[in-house]
């Protein structure tokens, strides 16, 4: 049986617990705080505002960065249509949309966002240089600017969200991650996964 | 809106006539528009007046004539200013995007942008009024032009978007709009590197010569030595040897032995070691091969390698303050209010593992040749040296494999320049740009994010790029 409940409230944010009882170990998830801008906005709000900056794509006028930030506060909200979006850019195969989504998962920070990033970690996209959609609707590829494997990503992600991770994120003592890392996070995911699986 | 009126006798005869000068205004009967009029011309008689509409062409004074067909000295004359002004940037990378319509300024809280307000003609600037529509987002400053062009000057409230309007004082209607997007500072910290790839190979044997003193002739059966030395080889006993430079110069003659082929040294004797970094850099000319890490002779016995003992340092690493000065008064924080504070600290390293004298792309060679496997080990011996106390990490490098660097956020590796492009602060912004999370490239040849390094340094930034960078 496992249950989940929200515990720790402090300077940094919340800490939740999923915890298994037939093995008695726990796995903490750092939670960011939420965006304070958002607040006072109820989901209608969000809603109409998303609408209202979408209505403006193509002008020119639109700010692309004020309609990703709308998803994500949607989607933390647990609106199921933005979480779905969310979820299924992690598979675009625009590096750049995939890249994006990497991090706005990560910001929902919940068991369900553990458990799409911890399925990227099988990614075996290679990463690169970024292809992304042009102005005019075409797919342009960057000569310069590159996103690493999904799969390192995802595992960086990882290592910022649970407490204890099995490779530490990146600091003093770890100065970036390898294959050999990722794979380190698989198994810990292989004996961790039936954790996550019963997504609320 | 013009209101034509006249009055006289009942029934007179004859026209009222208005003309204009087609090329100045437009008139039409209604305020939406429509077909302009190319003339207007009606009875006197049953005429009870009219509005009609008139629409400016070119800036400047134009004369309207309302006139009385049968008394043409009766006549009326409206003098009309057609005003026009616009929103322009003050100064190159100011924060001002031109790419859309209307423009958009970026403005810092609690700090001052500033756009200039052309009006033409230059003597109505007077009747030229300004409005925020917040002014709890941002204000606008004088609140009535004195000239043209006039500078005027928004200072930012609270982070949100709003426009400014210039008016006619006379009448409730926007001549231009400037929309203005007011952002919230952002710090950020950089680390750069001038990474000094280190080759200190040592060379054992001379180029073009072999290991000294090896026999190179021996006396034969009869035991005596029938041959003359040659060059510098030398007669130790019954042997001559290589002498100093290790060639054999010397043929043998009667029954003499000949040990080593003359032009040549002793096989495979060891040309080349590792240096202090323990790390072979060399790679081995002609015929000479590697054993172990060191570049033995090979079957000549000429050493033909040239110990590779010179460190590649990077020629185009900005000091830390000519970085950030560039980056917070030209690009990111003039244009975006996102500052950044620059550290720099350098590195020798050997990161060059394949010797091929660049720091190797992880995903690709040349266009169109991508990496399988990804390889990622001289990026990572770079790497080692990350300053993890800072958001970003730039390491400048003598020379990268393809193009000229790469952006794999959070780092940067880069030559920092090449022939014929921008410099290296401009290229730095760039890379600093999708740092911060542009995933895309301009194909505008002002934009900072120009897709390729010009020489003209790009500099603008505009409203898509502020907006990535700094997000509400």
């Amino acid at each position: 049986m496992k249950w989940y409940a929200m515990v720790i409230l402090s300077v940094i944010g919340f800490t939740v617990f999923a915890f298994d009882q037939e093995s008695n170990t726990v796995i903490k998830l750092t939670i960011p705080q939420d965006n304070a801008e958002f607040r006072s906005f109820g989901a209608t709000d969000l809603r109409n505002e998303l609408v209202k900056n979408i209505a403006l794509i193509g002008s020119g006028h639109e700010n692309r960065a004020v309609i990703r930030k709308l998803r994500v506060e949607l989607a933390r909200r647990g609106d199921k249509e933005e979480r779905d979006k969310l979820f299924s850019a992690l598979k675009s195969p625009i590096l750049a949309e995939q890249a994006d989504a990497l991090e706005d998962v990560a910001q929902l920070a919940d068991r369900e966002a553990v458990y799409h990033l911890a399925e990227m970690l099988s990614d075996p996209n290679p990463g690169g240089r970024i292809t992304y959609v042009t102005q005019d609707g075409g797919i342009a590829k960057s000569g310069d600017c590159a996103v690493s494997p999904p799969r390192i990503a995802a595992a960086l992600k990882l290592a910022t969200l649970i407490e204890d991770p099995p490779v530490p994120p990146i600091g003093a003592d770890k100065k970036f991650y390898t294959e050999e890392d990722v794979l380190t996070w698989r198994r810990w995911w292989e004996t961790n996964k039936a954790k996550f699986l019963a997504i609320p | 809106m013009l209101t034509l009126e006249a009055c006289g006798p009942y029934g007179s005869p004859g026209n009222l006539i208005l003309g204009w000068d087609s090329s100045a205004v437009n008139i039409y009967t209604a305020p939406s528009g429509g077909t302009a009029l190319t003339q207007f011309v009606t009875p006197f008689h049953g005429f009870n007046g009219t509005n009609l509409y008139v629409e400016g062409v070119v800036p400047g004074a134009s004369m309207l004539s309302w006139v009385y067909s049968e008394q043409t000295n009766c006549v009326d004359h409206i003098c009309i200013t057609v005003v026009k002004d616009e929103f322009q940037r003050d100064g190159d990378c100011s924060g001002f995007d031109d790419t859309l319509n209307p423009p958009w300024l970026m403005v810092p809280v609690n700090a001052t942008n500033t756009a200039l307000v052309l009006i033409y003609p230059a003597n109505a600037a007077d009747y030229v009024n300004f409005l925020s529509r917040d002014t709890g987002t941002a204000t606008v400053a004088p609140l009535t032009a004195d000239t043209s062009p006039e500078i005027v000057y928004l200072t930012g409230v609270s982070h949100g978007d709003t426009t400014i309007q210039s008016r006619l004082s006379s009448l409730n209607y926007e001549c231009a709009a400037l929309n203005v997007a007011v952002k919230a500072r952002i710090d950020k910290t950089i680390a750069i590197h001038a990474i000094t790839e280190e080759n200190d190979d040592v060379q054992v044997i001379p180029l073009g010569q072999g290991q000294p003193n090896q026999t190179c002739i021996t006396s034969g059966t009869n035991g005596i030595l029938n041959s003359v030395t040659n060059g510098d080889d030398v007669v130790v006993g019954s042997t001559i040897t290589t002498g100093p430079n290790g060639i054999c110069e010397t043929s043998a003659s009667g029954d003499d032995v000949q040990v080593i082929t003359v032009g040549k040294g002793k096989a495979n004797a060891t040309c080349v070691t590792k240096g202090a970094n323990s790390f072979r850099d060399t790679i081995p000319a002609g015929d000479d091969v590697v054993t172990g890490d060191d570049i033995h002779t090979g079957a000549d016995g000429v050493c033909n390698t040239m110990a590779n003992a010179i460190n590649l340092v990077p020629t185009t690493c900005p000091t830390a303050a000519q970085l950030q000065s560039y980056l917070n008064d030209t690009i990111w924080g003039r244009q975006a209010n996102v500052y950044f504070t620059v550290i720099r600290s350098d590195h020798t390293l050997n990161f060059d593992l394949d010797r091929d004298g660049k720091l190797d792309d992880p995903y690709e060679g040349p266009p169109g040749t991508p990496k399988v496997p990804l390889q990622w080990d001289e990026v990572n011996a770079v790497r080692t040296v990350r300053d993890t106390s800072v958001d970003y990490n730039i390491f400048y490098v003598g020379s990268y494999e393809y193009p000229i660097g790469l952006t794999d956020s959070p780092d940067v590796f880069t030559q920092g320049t090449a022939p014929g492009c921008n410099s290296v602060e401009n290229h730095t912004a760039h890379e600093v740009g999708h740092l911060l999370g542009i995933r895309y490239e301009s194909l505008d040849m002002k934009d900072v994010m120009y897709q390729a390094g010009l020489p003209a340094n790009p500099c603008r930034v505009v409203k898509r790029d502020w907006d990535t960078v700094n997000p509400p």
